[in-house]
């Protein structure tokens, strides 16, 4: 906007100089008002170039805002699709750790043997229903599932694939 | 010459700019546009209590331009003078990353195919590292997994989904309209690096998912269950065996266990994918007893007190009937007729019936018809209409023969007694989950009133007689009074032999009962009958049912009845 104050300089007048012929009559003279010479155009000039600079203004900044949104959105979703699967691979574990077949195998390593005969409480009148003895460590032993009876885990996790992409492509 | 270059160029700049103008920007835009289909999540699968039992995952398939391999880090200086380029440097660095061995990997890369699968199905870890690696020809497929993180515990039920994700069996098959979702899509302009162009249209229809499904299986119990038939088969040398575990006042099955069953992780590796206790029928021999018994109390034939003369054998009508076992001739109760499960005893009480009262009766207790618990493949069963009662079955059908059911339909047909004696449809499904964690349910069960409170209660006691409570008959249940009936079979099987199917069904405590339990053992080689075999599962299974469930003992004493007189 520099160059709008180098334009705005004095306004002239222009001056009267025509020469009055002497002999010829004196025109009967009337009073007029002063023209309107209304300043300059500059100010007007000036306001327009400013509303179209500041259009083109707004508009490149509306542009480079909506390309930067973009780039945004694109950035954005990229980490959103990485932070989705990080999420899913701890979903992942976390189910993994919590099936019965793994829980079963930690509590075993624990040492801890599923209870044979429990006892209860009757809140009411405080009697103790049923007999518990603790679980023998032989027959903890006994009541561990065979190979061949125990639920495996799921053909998901942490197994060597046996799919070694060759053979089966359909040569 | 000038003029004529001139003249072309012009033309043509013409044509482009203004004749063709509009075709030559449809064009571009066609260039630009993309259309991405947004694909809908197939819904959950979760047990009771919403643990996770199937649910979509992302994976990749990675695959090689195996021609473009041997160009990998030859533009990179350090490599080339260390000679570390190529295909053996690409599967040297590749190796650790898919957990191969070198050679192997070197031998999948090397060849001329344009494309060839690497590895199907890899976790978006792999596939992100082994991008990362920048070896030329490599890429991969973005593709949706189903896991079913539990593995074969409730494998039959939940079923499988096949490669391309379309559902072919259990629940994934008989529920895919809830659970498959609507694919939405995005069309949009696109800039070189993949970015929206902003200006451009876009339009988005956004995609549904598929409803969270969510059954009436406990997943605990439907594994300890697995574990204990799987163990029960192997032991008595059974073809397969069954589980059902049944909440009589709801219909809910909270069980519904097999062995052997498949993982639907990878259903390819396993023989059997159905669902037998739906699917297969069988006679079901003695248990079947419960029902000549509650027609004949509901409609006063008999009562209580009745006493029967019971003979080894005895000729009805020309056809004669015998007992399992050979026995002097006995003076039975009701009570005893049951507790010694005598054929004979039982057809003297049929006979105060019709055949036609017999045949609403077993009609009423849902035999010959699909429960309608939700799975697909569910068989009727069989039960001939009574003008087809002809010679032996008018007789064998009063101890259940002559007629077939599946496991479910006679463990839901038993759980009356356990429900004032109104059948409540069994059911496999709870509901869908709601945005707000609520389960909408899918409809309510059909109840239907088969015998009066009075009768029901009549024959649990009976069945609580049959047991007896003394801590080492076979289906005792410690600290428990325990109701139940066994059940044996024979199957004609093929090449003229034949196979045995042993089944236990009853509930505990027998004086105040919720969960009714059902364990049938198919293919048995010789006679083993269903107290020897299948009790002791029951036992097992019972027992951890009711601890599992917060069932306490009611400390009341079984009842015992006079089995003579």
């Amino acid at each position: 906007m520099a160059s709008t104050t180098a334009v705005r300089a004095a306004a002239v007048r222009p001056a009267r100089t025509a020469p009055r012929p002497a002999s010829a009559p004196r025109p009967r003279l009337t009073i007029l008002s002063r023209p309107r010479t209304a300043g300059s155009p500059l100010p007007f000039t000036a306001l327009c170039t400013l509303i179209v600079v500041a259009t083109l203004a707004t508009l490149l900044y509306l542009n480079i805002q909506m390309s930067d949104t973009s780039y945004e959105i694109t950035r954005l979703q990229s980490q959103s699709q990485s932070l989705t699967q990080e999420k899913q691979a701890l979903a992942e574990t976390n189910e993994r750790l919590g099936t019965p077949q793994e829980l079963e195998r930690q509590a075993r390593e624990l040492g801890m043997v599923p209870v044979s005969e429990p006892a209860y409480i009757d809140l009411s009148t405080g009697k103790v229903l049923g007999e518990s003895t603790p679980t023998a460590g032989d027959a903890a032993v006994a009541d561990t599932p065979s190979a061949s009876s125990a639920v495996p885990p799921a053909e998901i996790y942490d197994q060597p694939s046996s799919y070694h992409g060759m053979g089966n492509e359909g040569d | 010459m000038i003029m004529v270059a001139v003249l072309a160029l012009s033309g043509r700049l013409l044509w482009v700019q203004g004749l063709d103008a509009s075709a030559r920007a449809q064009e571009a835009i066609d260039a630009r546009t993309t259309t991405r289909t947004i694909p809908a999540l197939r819904g959950d699968i979760t047990d009771r209590d919403g643990t996770v039992l199937a649910s979509s995952v992302e994976r990749f398939d990675l695959w090689v331009n195996q021609r473009q391999v041997s160009t990998y880090q030859q533009d990179d200086k350090e490599a080339v003078a260390a000679g570390d380029t190529g295909v053996k440097a690409a599967a040297a660095d590749l190796a650790p990353v898919l957990g191969w061995t070198v050679e192997d990997t070197e031998k999948a890369l090397t060849g001329d195919k344009g494309f060839k699968y690497l590895q199907k199905n890899v976790e978006p870890a792999v596939r992100n590292a082994v991008i990362a690696l920048k070896i030329p020809g490599l890429g991969a497929d973005r593709v949706a997994d189903r896991l079913y993180p539990a593995g074969s515990v409730g494998g039959n039920v939940l079923g499988f989904v096949g490669a391309d994700g379309a559902p072919l069996a259990g629940a994934e098959l008989s529920y895919d309209d809830l659970l498959a979702g609507t694919n939405g899509k995005t069309t949009y302009e696109r800039g070189a690096g993949g970015q929206i162009i902003p200006t451009a249209t876009q339009s988005t229809t956004a995609a549904v998912d598929g409803s969270d499904l969510v059954l009436t299986l406990d997943r605990d119990l439907q594994w300890k269950a697995q574990e204990i038939i799987a163990s029960a088969v192997d032991q008595w040398g059974a073809t397969a065996g069954s589980i059902v575990i049944l909440d009589a006042h709801t219909g809910e099955v909270l069980t519904l266990a097999e062995a052997p069953t498949y993982d639907p992780n990878s259903p390819e590796a396993d023989s059997y994918l159905g669902n037998r206790t739906v699917s297969d029928v069988y006679e079901p021999g003695s248990t079947g007893k419960l029902f000549t018994l509650a027609a004949a109390l509901e409609e006063g034939t008999v009562d209580m007190d009745s006493q029967y003369t019971v003979p080894y054998t005895m000729s009805f009508n020309g056809e004669r009937i015998k007992d399992s076992h050979s026995h002097p001739t006995q003076k039975l109760t009701l009570a005893g007729v049951l507790k010694n499960s005598s054929n004979v005893g039982t057809v003297q009480i049929s006979e105060t019936l019709s055949d036609q009262t017999r045949y609403d009766y077993l009609k009423a207790f849902g035999l010959g018809e699909t429960t309608g618990v939700g799975l697909p493949g569910e068989s009727k069963g069989i039960v001939h209409d009574p003008s087809d009662w002809t010679g032996r079955t008018k007789y064998t059908t009063a101890f259940g023969q002559g007629y077939a059911v599946t496991a479910l339909q006679m463990v839901s047909a038993i759980s009356t007694f356990a429900n004032d004696g109104v059948r409540v449809q069994p059911q496999i499904v709870k509901g869908v989950k709601e945005e707000d964690g609520s389960v909408r349910s899918l409809g309510e069960p059909t109840q239907t009133r088969v015998v009066s409170s009075e009768t029901s209660q009549k024959i649990l006691e009976l069945m609580d007689n049959n047991v007896v409570d003394d801590g080492k008959t076979n289906g005792d249940v410690p600290g428990y009074a325990v109701a139940a009936k066994s059940g044996t079979a024979q199957v004609p099987g093929e090449n003229g032999g034949i196979t045995y199917t042993a089944s236990f069904i009853g509930t505990a405590p027998a004086d105040d009962p919720d969960i009714v339990i059902g364990v049938t053992l198919f293919g048995l080689n010789s006679f083993i009958s269903g107290t020897t075999a299948a009790a002791p599962a029951f036992s097992q299974i019972m027992a951890y049912t009711l601890q599992n469930q917060g069932i306490a003992p009611t400390g009341k004493p079984g009842r015992e009845l006079e089995n003579e007189w």
